[in-house]
């Protein structure tokens, strides 16, 4: 089931960075994302505005957990501003506060990003709900955390999509 | 026949997700729904008035006052049932209610 989003990641899409807030990281991953070929010049714009208006913090402590799992947001934009279907991994350094997509008032520090493209309307649904089963299980972003090189980020992904 | 709105902020990802859960689940259930999906922004009081049931995926912020039920539906999108049954059992008690 999670083996229809495994192609999505890309060993030049995953990224170790640090940065203040999440404009910045917008910023800095769109510039990137942008001269790969993979967004418009309107996307940075668009996705640092879709996620003031509706964040997509997620809170993976909702269950009673014996240790803390570091928090995730998965920041996506409209399909015109995409290029290609990807899902861009992005680790911080040092975590960045992200509102709750389904509480915004409330905020979460998050220590991992996972930017959905799709440049196919309407297809996203399957790449969000495949993300977040991924997500929950709660051993992998413990296990991710631990890992401090973008290969083995890579590899590991790969193994449990 | 129930009808129920699902609202995200671009209408095709986690909107997509609840329509697809809330669907399923009330079938399941027993009961009769129809659920369509939407972009936020798009949400007029004329198109809200046409369903019995508004499932967003966080409070919403329409700038007009939402004259049916309201279940924040966020909680579905993660795909565990700790989360999701109350939010099912929500709305299965505004249908009762309802009598359709």
């Amino acid at each position: 089931m999670i083996s229809e989003i495994s192609d999505l990641f890309r060993k030049d899409l995953i990224f170790i960075i640090d940065e203040k807030n999440a404009e910045d990281i917008f910023k800095n991953i769109g510039k990137v994302l942008f001269n790969k070929g993979l967004v418009n010049e309107g996307f940075i714009d668009a996705i640092i505005k879709r996620e003031k208006e509706f964040p997509t913090g997620l809170n993976l402590n909702v269950l009673d957990n014996d240790e803390i799992i570091p928090n995730v947001a998965i920041p996506h934009t409209e399909s015109e501003y995409c290029n290609s279907k990807n899902i861009v991994v992005v680790k911080l350094k040092n975590e960045v506060l992200f509102k709750n997509m389904i509480k915004p008032e409330e905020e979460l520090k998050v220590k991992f990003i996972f930017i959905i493209l799709n440049d196919m309307k309407g297809k996203q649904t399957n790449i969000l709900s495949n993300l977040i089963e991924f997500l929950m299980k709660k051993d992998n972003i413990i296990n991710l955390n631990k890992l401090e090189d973008t290969n083995e980020i890579y590899n590991y992904i790969l193994n449990k999509t | 026949m129930i009808r129920i709105l699902a609202a995200c902020g671009a209408g095709v990802n986690s909107s997509h997700q609840i329509q697809v859960a809330i669907e399923n689940e009330m079938k399941k259930r027993g009961y009769d729904v129809k659920v369509d999906a939407v972009v936020m922004k798009d949400i007029t009081p004329e198109m809200l008035s046409k369903y019995d049931i508004f499932t967003p995926i966080s409070k919403p912020k329409l700038g007009f006052e939402i004259k049916i039920p309201v279940v924040e539906a966020g909680p579905i999108l993660y795909r565990i049932p700790a989360m999701a049954e109350p939010v099912y059992d929500q709305i299965e008690n505004i249908i009762k209610k309802s009598n359709k």
